[in-house]
């Protein structure tokens, strides 16, 4: 088993990164939120980082979103700012460990579909590597970071009988020094994108362009209404692809690439992205004022830990 | 969510992270556990997958990643979908493009659910549970919950 290969989130940091790398990270959303707004207020998507590579597009809400070294970021100051707290009750907390890297690499990258020959020659609709051994490594990650009984209740803050222990425990200081409060961090950007991804579907271009991919699939005798219904087929179930699945994959990205399904459905979904993005500007710039401020924070806190 | 390192992409796609111990159509531990302790009470999982909004209604737990909730290999039972516990509205029906809210318990990772199969499409995601476990009804992927993963 290969589990040391998979490279996980933040790993290419180390455990604390430096502040230059830290603020360096927040800088992209700064400029996002108050440079790069379009001019109606709303930020524009963008296919030229690589027109080919649909992971390194761009929708016009992502800059309303933490990106994923920002979500590295953001996680790393949370669990450090945990073990800081716990230390001050006298336990050994050791933050909880990023997680193996596996699935899509941005949020744009699978959002149509597979896009990458190299990885569908071995994997077909699956993303590269194995994912035996990344659900296993998972696993290991994840039970490394069980708590004994007297821990849990100090970091949740549940009958510990400590004195001064703060509200709703470490878990909750944790999540209040870096993001200013309690509660959950808005989802208005992820849920007016997904709404956005829905409709876009619908629109004609993409269903045109969802027609011409399906003739064209049927032409090579694969039998599929929409292009994501291919890697739902039940006959692809195997963690392992096999033939007939690289096969179908190989036969959907020449269909793809024909029809420029990809590109249509991020085109669509971009416009209704940035009308989303015009309606609810105010609640979307509050929000990202609240994760400018956290990003400041957390990285503050994974240079002190405190 | 993540940076795919190039490397991996070029060392998976030479086959150098193929692993060795799992013939094709094999079920793994994972797969096993989810299966057979999704609907156990006693089970430590962490994220739970309901039929109605709001948490209500039948619900399921999952423990790890799922690349299909409607077909999954189980040895000794074929390609078998993921199902609704038997309590509750829902109950027995399948899981996959049928729930309309999740809860995420773990208080250090996230948890995220995807429109399609093998974490294609777009996403809804929860955020770590703290210092209670965290809902959401789900948007996107409202009845359209193919596969899901940590996160």
């Amino acid at each position: 088993m290969v589990l040391s290969s998979f490279r996980v989130r933040g790993a290419s940091r180390g455990a604390r990164p430096a502040l230059a790398l830290a603020i360096a990270v927040a800088l992209p959303l700064l400029a996002a939120c108050g440079g790069q707004s379009g001019k109606d207020g709303a930020a524009d998507g963008d296919r030229s980082a690589d027109p080919g590579n649909p992971a390194t597009w761009v929708l016009p809400l992502q800059a309303y979103m933490p990106d994923s070294e920002q979500e590295d970021l953001l996680f790393q100051a949370v669990e450090d700012a945990k073990a800081a707290c716990m230390a001050r009750f006298g336990f050994n907390y050791r933050p909880a460990q990023p997680l193996p890297d596996f699935g899509p690499d941005t949020l744009t990258d699978l959002r149509y579909g597979i896009h990458d020959r190299q990885v569908a020659e071995t994997y077909g609709y699956k993303p590269a590597g194995d994912m035996i051994a990344y659900r296993e490594e998972t696993r290991q990650v994840m039970e490394a970071g069980t708590l004994t009984p007297a821990e849990e209740a100090v970091m949740t803050g549940k009958d510990s009988g400590k004195a001064g222990l703060p509200e709703g425990g470490c878990a909750s200081e944790a999540h209040r020094r870096v993001y200013g409060a309690d509660g959950q961090v808005s989802t208005l950007a992820m849920d007016l994108s997904n709404e956005a991804y829905a409709k876009a579907k619908k629109t004609e271009p993409v269903r045109k362009a969802f027609r011409s991919w399906s003739q064209c699939m049927a032409k090579q005798g694969y039998a599929y209404d929409e292009p994501l219904d291919a890697p739902s087929d039940p006959a692809f179930a195997a963690l392992k692809a096999e033939p007939a699945e690289i096969a179908t994959a190989l036969a959907d990205l020449e269909c793809r690439g024909e029809y420029r399904v990809a590109e249509v459905w991020f085109d669509a979904e971009t416009r209704l992205q940035r009308e989303a993005a015009e309606q609810h500007v105010q609640e979307l710039q509050e929000a990202g004022q609240v994760l400018e401020t956290s990003l400041k924070a957390a990285a503050r806190t994974t240079v002190t830990g405190s | 969510m993540r940076t795919l390192a190039k490397a991996l992409t070029v060392a998976s796609a030479a086959g150098l992270l193929m692993f060795s111990g799992a013939p094709a159509n094999a079920s793994t531990p994972q797969d096993e556990d989810n299966f057979w302790l999704g609907c156990q009470s006693y089970n430590t999982f962490k994220f739970r997958l309901y039929y109605n909004s709001n948490t209500a209604g039948a619900y399921r737990d999952f423990g790890y990643a799922v690349g299909n909730f409607g077909a999954v290999e189980i040895y000794g039972s074929g390609t078998v979908a993921y199902k609704f516990c038997s309590t509750g509205a829902g109950a027995g029906q399948g899981v996959k493009n049928n729930a309309a809210s999740a809860t995420n318990e773990h208080t250090s990772y996230g948890a995220c659910i995807y429109y399609s199969s093998w974490f294609n499409g777009a996403k809804d995601s929860l955020q770590p549970g703290i210092p209670t476990p965290v809902s959401k009804n789900l948007v996107n992927t409202y009845n359209e919950n193919a596969s899901f993963q940590w996160c």
